[in-house]
């Protein structure tokens, strides 16, 4: 087992370098002067002049290249243009947000997404089943900021219950929770569906399989058949897709941050974006990207250790 | 001697490949089999012609303003009512579907392409050095989370609907990559084209005759998928305001505009995002559809 | 029904249906099985042999729809029996079945321990019996595998299926399907995936331990040879009805049906050389389109008409060996010339 995590592992390294240069190119394809781009309409000469020389951007490529990466390495993902805050402070500011978000839907998705897939495939032929189903075809049909929207008239608006900005008063952890509700929601709908969908078909398939047979001969029935025999070898498709779903949940967190007025390392690019400062875009598309590495990994450990053939692979 | 050898000389084996036509009808007849694929089928079907024939179905054009009548609910003159500038919503969404599946179709497009071309050369070349290149770039690139990546893309290279169309393609082409080089490799194994490879058939036409024709059928699929979350990320950006510019009437923008307005009119909201929402379930049951069609367990049923 | 009949199938008739297309897979069969006795099941791929102990253990996919016939096992007829009742007293305790392909008969996310002592829990459970703790059982389970000849039982029994060889999972199988003192065994082609080499260990092992238990054997298989030497008696299947049955010896030795006498002559044989290997010409028919009357006449070369009219009875042509054929009936025992 350790081999395996020690090889996967490594095998990021070389990945997580192509970002960092991909990334770290973003200002080398701004068009025209970068300072200038990034200034907009408050460049003055002597504001480009600082500018060129903070960001080393008058030379030439691999010495930028090289400044950035060593920068990386110690923490120092630069300085917002606008803030003139640290971007690495900026992001610890935000980051717990996007996390806490992200777990929250991801984890809440899951239970019930697997459960409700395992469901439709027991009741397949009553009308709970087929219930399921098209819910999880509506799930997967709205987008996140579109469910989030939605959610956010029925809930808020015609329907006043539940707060629809910000993230609630520090501290208080009914406030926070309370307002976690709808954005948690928001971002889990889609994948809610989808896992149903997933496990509905992937238990469909493993129950066609001889060692269910077998069980069967053996008078194992019911929830233990279910739930235990088929669901273990069923779900593991659910863990490999796992990894992905976090990189959609960051996309989704993009968007649900700005719907709901949320802080968050989403909102915090997305201002970024809007304002040019590319430091801090750099610096949190670099941590949002690192994270869906990371989960990926997890991802992938968690499925080798589910299916322990894959290890011997 | 005796019948057995006999049987087998005159036993031929006739591979009948199917003309691109054949094909088309083939798929047409298979996806209309199952009820999904059929309103997938004919959902998708009415976007097209919407996005067509917009001018001439739409009751309105989509910048005619009616600043008396703006904020109205649903009424006979304005089936779906009005925005906050008195904009028909029902002319609106129909333009939209414009925006949609001319963003969704370029994207997907450029992104197939480029990805079947980059896949199918490393699958071809499997365990060169090119190969090993590819798929690094093929992991480097599907490290970011795809929308974040499209942000980063539209932040350099500014807000624009070619530039939404290159950022989408960017973000999707390793999908594609990866189904077609995974699909070479399992092709090119195969006895046929280790026949023709014998016969010393040249490699482009292996590729050509050979190859692409078998790895039509996930990327298909695939396309299938895309296409409806290239409109939902076309939405989202232009909701954003790094997609389309406004007044273009896209859905996204709608509902950029109906946030700023969520208090006073639920319509621009709601209308857009059942059109996002159909347009999501067309393009799903279409490909689910597909999938079914293709899949050759499933063809006896 | 004597005393010492275990099993009694009579009239058994099912269909597979696949959407409104009827596919007869099973066509009044009968048979009875007594205790300690070893029935062979023979026929080619898609007779409904397989479909037949899949009847008998309440395994039937859901397509199946029995129209009619009973299978008498003890005093139940166990199609009437609720899936509760079945699970409760019969399938996995009393009538057990192996399978035909071992590589994937094990759930591979479990340890074999986990699932033999799954089984026993199970088994303790419908019999009324008490808990036993995990360390009783595991103790059985290590018995139970060192019985069917597995080395090293008590480390293996923490391995992973994949972990094991083809030969041994069909071991573990065996172990399983002997662990609650079964009553009838169904082997649907328990070798056939395997080395021959390692078949006749398997086989060997099969025997050994059924005959000691008095263990009744319903063995599948398309394979004569291995029928020839392990049942007393053997049923010859073909396209879901029987045709032939009766004492083994007799059938493969002095075959009454030409569709027997066709199977056995085409076997490769030591004592006949240079003689040219029969093939029978055509295919067996689909299900859902039997021939009219007996369903071999299209192609037996010695049908007449009233082969192509009527189904043919099932007579007991010689004391306790049946036949289904009606040229067999009227001219009695004959050598059938084929070309």
């Amino acid at each position: 087992m350790l081999k395996y995590i020690i090889k996967r592992s490594l095998w990021t390294i070389p990945t997580l370098i192509g970002v960092l240069v991909l990334l770290f190119s973003l200002t080398y394809f701004l068009p025209g002067d970068p300072a200038t781009a990034m200034l907009g309409p408050r460049a003055t000469p002597a504001l480009v002049e600082e500018l060129n020389n903070r960001l080393h951007l008058d030379r030439p490529l691999p010495i930028r290249l090289g400044y950035y990466l060593v920068g990386v390495v110690k923490g120092d993902l630069g300085t917002s243009v606008w803030s003139g805050h640290k971007v690495s402070e900026l992001i610890l500011e935000n980051l717990p947000h996007t996390i806490l978000l992200a777990f929250c839907s991801l984890g809440f998705a899951s239970l019930c997404g697997i459960f409700l897939g395992v469901f439709a495939s027991i009741h397949k032929k009553s009308k709970l089943g087929t219930a399921v189903g098209i819910l999880s075809l509506v799930g997967v049909s709205i987008p996140d900021f579109v469910a989030a929207l939605l959610l956010m008239l029925l809930f808020c608006i015609q329907f006043p219950l539940l707060p629809s900005l910000g993230a609630g008063a520090d501290g208080d952890i009914l406030d926070i929770a309370l307002h976690l509700v709808l954005p948690s929601l928001a971002l889990a709908i889609t994948w809610i569906g989808y896992l149903a969908r997933l496990n509905r078909q992937s238990m469909f398939e493993v129950l066609e399989l001889d060692y269910i047979r077998t069980a069967k001969a053996y008078a194992i029935s019911g929830k233990t058949l279910f739930f235990r025999y088929a669901l273990k070898n069923a779900a593991i498709p659910s863990i490999a897709v796992m990894g992905m779903g976090m990189g959609k949940l960051l996309g989704g967190a993009v968007f649900i941050e700005i719907i709901f007025n949320r802080p968050g390392l989403g909102k915090m690019v997305v201002d970024a974006v809007y304002g040019r400062d590319l430091p801090v875009v750099q610096g949190g598309i670099l941590i949002a990207t690192l994270m869906f590495i990371i989960t990926n990994l997890l991802a992938d450990i968690a499925y080798a250790y589910l299916d322990p053939k894959i290890q011997y692979d | 001697m005796s019948d057995i050898v006999l049987t087998e000389n005159k036993m031929t084996i006739t591979m009948l490949k199917p003309s691109m036509m054949e094909r088309i009808k083939g798929g047409y007849k298979a996806i209309t089999k199952s009820r999904g694929g059929v309103v997938g089928l004919s959902l998708v079907g009415l976007m097209v012609l919407c996005a067509l024939f917009a001018p001439y179905i739409s009751p309105f054009g989509p910048d005619v303003q009616d600043i008396m009548g703006r904020f109205s609910g649903p009424t006979a003159k304005h089936f779906l009512g009005t925005d906050y500038l008195g904009r028909d919503i029902l002319s609106r969404l129909i333009y939209g579907c414009r925006i949609a599946v001319l963003v969704s179709f370029g994207a997907v497009t450029m992104s197939a392409i480029v990805g079947v071309i980059i896949g199918v050369a490393a699958g071809y070349g499997e365990g060169t050095k090119l190969d090993y290149a590819v798929i690094l770039l093929f992991d480097i690139v599907l490290s970011f989370p795809q929308v974040i990546l499209a942000l980063a893309i539209i932040a350099v290279l500014g807000t624009s609907l070619f530039n939404l169309i290159i950022a989408l393609a960017v973000t999707a082409f390793p999908f594609y990559g990866r189904i077609a080089r995974a699909q070479t490799l399992s092709v090119k194994e195969s006895d046929y084209v280790k026949a023709c490879e014998a016969l010393g058939v040249g490699h482009i036409r292996i590729i050509f005759r050979h190859i692409i024709p078998n790895i039509l059928t996930p990327i298909i699929v695939c396309v299938g998928m895309d296409m409806a979350t290239m409109i939902v990320y076309e939405a989202g950006l232009s909701f954003l305001g790094l997609g389309v510019k406004p007044p273009t009437a896209s859905w996204g923008i709608m509902l950029q505009n109906g946030y700023k307005y969520i208090m006073t009119s639920p319509w621009m909201i709601f209308w857009p995002s059942l059109a996002i929402a159909l347009a999501m379930v067309a393009f799903t049951l279409l490909s689910e559809g597909l999938r079914v069609a293709f899949d050759p367990k499933e063809r006896k049923r | 029904m004597t005393a010492k009949t275990l099993l009694g199938v009579n009239s058994l008739t099912l269909d597979y249906m696949l959407g409104s297309t009827r596919m007869r897979a099973l066509d009044k069969v009968s048979f009875h099985l007594k205790k300690g006795e070893v029935l062979g099941v023979a026929g080619e791929s898609g007779c409904g042999k397989s479909t037949l102990g899949l009847a008998i253990i309440g395994l039937l996919p859901e397509i199946a729809e029995i129209r009619r016939g009973e299978i008498n096992f003890h005093d139940d007829d166990l199609l009437k029996l609720s899936r509760e009742e079945i699970d409760q007293k019969i399938r996995g305790q009393k009538i057990t079945m192996i399978f035909q392909n071992p590589q994937n008969a094990l759930n591979p996310v479990f340890t074999v321990e986990r699932q033999m002592t799954d089984i026993l829990r199970v088994q303790d459970k419908n019999n009324g019996r008490k808990k036993q703790s995990a360390k009783a059982l595991r103790q059985k389970a290590i018995e139970l595998l060192k019985l069917t000849g597995i080395a090293d039982p008590a480390q293996r029994i923490l391995n992973y299926p994949f972990e094991f060889s083809g030969g041994m999972k069909q071991r573990v199988m065996i172990a399983m399907g002997l662990s609650s003192g079964t009553d009838l065994l169904i082997a649907d082609e328990p070798t056939t995936a395997l080395d021959v080499t390692i078949e006749a260990q398997i086989l060997e092992l099969l025997m050994e331990l059924t005959g000691k238990r008095k263990t009744s054997v319903l063995y599948i298989s398309h394979n004569l040879g291995v029928l020839s030497q392990i049942s007393q008696n053997i049923m010859i299947m073909y396209a879901g009805r029987v045709l032939e049955m009766g004492p083994t010896s007799q059938v493969l030795g002095d075959p009454r049906h030409p569709y027997t006498y066709a199977l056995v002559e085409s076997l490769p044989s030591k004592h006949v050389r240079g003689k040219r290997l029969l093939s029978i010409p055509g295919h067996v028919p689909s299900l859902d389109r039997l021939p009219s009357g007996c369903s071999f006449h299209p192609r037996c070369p010695f049908a007449e008409d009233e082969c192509s009219q009527t189904v043919p009875f099932t007579v007991e042509v010689a004391p306790g060996h049946w036949s289904a054929c009606f040229l067999d009936q009227k001219r009695g025992r004959q050598k059938w010339q084929w070309i």
